[in-house]
């Protein structure tokens, strides 16, 4: 199942922001892993998450670098100190949105 | 490499079109091995003219990247709406800069394009001269010579030229002189040509006389303007002026011979002479140019002071009846001074540099019109960078629209053709600080220009009538004193019996002042200082003549005697 338009519009870029969090990560990787992690609930059209890296980009939450040592050109991601505090934040606010959720009866079981 | 390739995608030819390195990116598209149609969605996606070409290559080379990687096409999504968010993220992100630079970039370009339309406007004006200003002065200049004479009296004119400015100038007696004096090689040059003198003072005294002007192609044509000259075709300026060097010469050889005739006794050739001088000046004058009109009035002033010189020795010898008629014949001669001619150039000036209509604009023809007009003034529309160079688009810009220019110059016109009839006492100085003034505008510097020498012209003209004035009352005066000899006590006993009215002080408007001391009358203004210090003549340099007592920028102590006049 894949999130509608409006849930992916928040969690999205948080999702991206996570999946960056351990090192840089190269755009494809982030739609596989997206596609993976999430059994599809996250993944988003290709053609989304360029739009979603350049407006992180622009947002100053990510800088990306380009790698020539391979056999083409690979642009590589990663989250910026204030990408990270971003980040932290997001995570909170998930946290007491899924608290919250589950209190009223939304999401089953406890999600502390 | 197929041949297109070869001949458009070189490396030298990417360098040429600013594609260095990493900015060929279609190239790389085309040698990524990819499928064609992913090939078409990245070129679709990347290659938007709203990008800037970094944006285009670093967005093909991620594409490129994620289709190696193993991205299909079918899980790619709405390229349509990819092309979009592409280019709205990618544009989000250049960072604050962009907007303000965005609006500059905007205004330059429109600016740019206004700049565009003008020069293309500026160069594509072209003027249309819709007005025959030729054929307007035609009909003041009236009918042609008598009888169809014009080729005779061209061939007198000829004549005369080339004594005056032969024989008689090499004799250090130039004919341009302002008053004429007998010297024994004058004498003898007018009993030599008596038959030829006879012609030119006969055909002077002619009511339509000679109207000499000027051809196109600087021929002296008598008569008026030949018809295949009344176009507008014909550049104004190129035949109004007319040949008033030949009028003046015969002028002076005719007052020279005024004053022969007086000395030999022979009155009714004097009268001739003076009749034919007087015809002479309005012959002049029929051209209202302010040029003619002041050599009209050079004419006039010439004829009275040549009776003034002659009067004392040689009055007795004029019968009541012909002084009666020398007065009639002074006070029958009006000044008739208009500036048409002027406003007929100038307007003629500004048909030949604008468009057609009252939103007429101005077109590089302007400084052609410059050049004939205001030579002295032209290079200053050159230095400005106007008409001429880069800027002349911006003439344009700066140069008043033709229903405006046309405006200023009849309202500068009207006004000055009332100024210059007004009497001192009403107006001293023409007034030339509300005339319109602008250095990028010919037109304007032109009238700009012409307004001291109007000024002069008119305190010139102003002068000329008050020696006149001063003659009428000198014959009043003999004629009184003929029938109850002596003089009278006050000019009121001479009207209406031997002048019908009493000229006025030209200075104050009030009457003018008469004496008589030792048996002497003395007429005279008080001069500009306006108090009546007893006929003493007002002094500059030791100099009593009129020519400077009419300067109403020098308030001079003293008089200006009207009668006899000071030579």
């Amino acid at each position: 199942m894949q999130a509608e338009r409006e849930l992916m519009r928040g969690a999205g870029p948080a999702a991206v922001l996570k999946l960056l969090q351990p090192g840089e990560r190269y755009a494809y990787e982030l739609v596989e892993l997206l596609a993976a992690r999430t059994d599809g609930v996250l993944a988003m059209g290709q053609s989304t998450l360029y739009p979603m890296l350049y407006n992180l980009e622009g947002k100053g939450l990510v800088k990306s670098r380009v790698d020539e040592s391979g056999p083409r050109p690979r642009r590589y991601y990663r989250l910026t100190a204030k990408g990270k505090r971003h980040l932290d934040k997001q995570e909170q606010q998930w946290q007491a949105l899924a608290s919250a959720l589950a209190a009223v009866g939304i999401l089953k079981g406890d999600p502390a | 490499m197929n041949t297109r390739d070869f001949l458009f995608n070189t490396p030298l030819l990417e360098l040429l079109r600013g594609r260095v390195g990493r900015l060929g990116w279609k190239r790389r598209v085309k040698a990524s091995g990819l499928d064609a149609d992913v090939q078409q969605t990245i070129r679709r996606i990347a290659g938007q003219w709203r990008l800037f070409r970094r944006e285009r290559a670093r967005i093909a080379d991620e594409l490129i990247a994620h289709f190696h990687d193993g991205g299909k096409l079918a899980d790619f999504g709405d390229v349509h709406a990819a092309r979009k968010l592409f280019r709205q993220t990618m544009i989000a992100k250049r960072g604050w800069w962009w907007p303000p630079l965005k609006m500059s970039a905007v205004i330059v370009l429109l600016l740019l394009g206004y700049y565009g339309v003008l020069t293309l406007r500026f160069a594509i004006g072209t003027p249309k001269a819709e007005t025959d200003y030729i054929a307007k002065l035609r009909g003041r200049v009236g009918p042609p010579l008598i009888d169809g004479s014009g080729a005779r009296l061209d061939a007198l004119w000829n004549e005369i030229l080339a004594l005056g400015w032969g024989e008689w100038e090499k004799s250090d007696q130039a004919f341009e002189k302002p008053w004429p004096y007998l010297f024994d090689g004058q004498r003898a040059f007018l009993e030599e040509h008596r038959l030829l003198i006879d012609q030119v003072r006969s055909a002077a005294a002619l009511p339509v006389g000679w109207k000499l002007l000027r051809d196109a192609d600087g021929n002296i044509e008598p008569g008026t303007l030949p018809d295949e000259q009344s176009t507008v075709d014909t550049h104004f300026a190129d035949v109004v002026v007319s040949e008033i060097n030949a009028q003046r010469a015969g002028a002076n050889i005719l007052a020279s011979d005024l004053k022969l005739a007086a000395e030999e006794g022979d009155t009714e050739r004097a009268l001739a002479n003076i009749e034919a001088l007087l015809s002479t000046s309005r012959n002049v004058e029929e051209v209202p140019l302010i040029v003619n009109g002041l050599v009209a009035t050079g004419i006039d002033a010439l004829t009275y002071w040549t009776i003034a010189k002659v009067w004392p020795e040689h009055v007795q010898h004029f019968s009541d009846a012909q002084l009666q008629q020398l007065a009639h014949q002074l006070a029958s001669h009006e000044q008739r001074r208009d500036l048409a001619a002027e406003r007929w150039m100038v307007l003629d000036a500004i048909q030949r540099s604008y468009t057609q209509g009252p939103n007429g604009y101005v077109t590089p023809a302007l400084l052609e019109q410059a050049e004939i007009l205001i030579p002295e003034h032209a290079d200053i529309l050159l230095s400005d960078g106007l008409i001429t160079g880069v800027g002349r688009t911006r003439s344009l810009l700066e140069a008043a629209p033709r229903s405006e220019v046309e405006r200023d110059v009849n309202a500068f016109f009207d006004r000055a053709e009332h100024e210059i009839h007004a009497p001192m006492w009403k107006l001293d100085q023409m007034n030339s600080e509300l005339y319109p003034f602008d250095k990028a505008n010919a037109v304007h510097l032109l009238l700009n220009s012409l307004v001291p020498h109007l000024d002069h012209a008119r305190i010139t003209f102003i002068r000329t009538k008050a020696n006149r004035d001063g003659i009428l009352v000198g014959i009043a005066l003999e004629l009184y004193h003929r029938e109850h000899d002596a003089w009278p006590t006050t000019l009121e006993q001479l009207v209406p019996q031997y002048i019908p009215v009493l000229p006025v002080d030209p200075l104050t408007g009030e009457a003018l002042q008469y004496r008589v001391t030792d048996d002497s009358p003395l007429v005279y203004s008080v001069g500009t200082d306006g108090d009546d210090d007893g006929g003493r003549p007002a002094e500059h340099n030791g100099d009593t003549s009129m020519w400077f007592a009419f300067d109403p920028d020098n308030v001079r102590d003293g008089d200006v005697p009207l009668w006899p006049p000071v030579p």
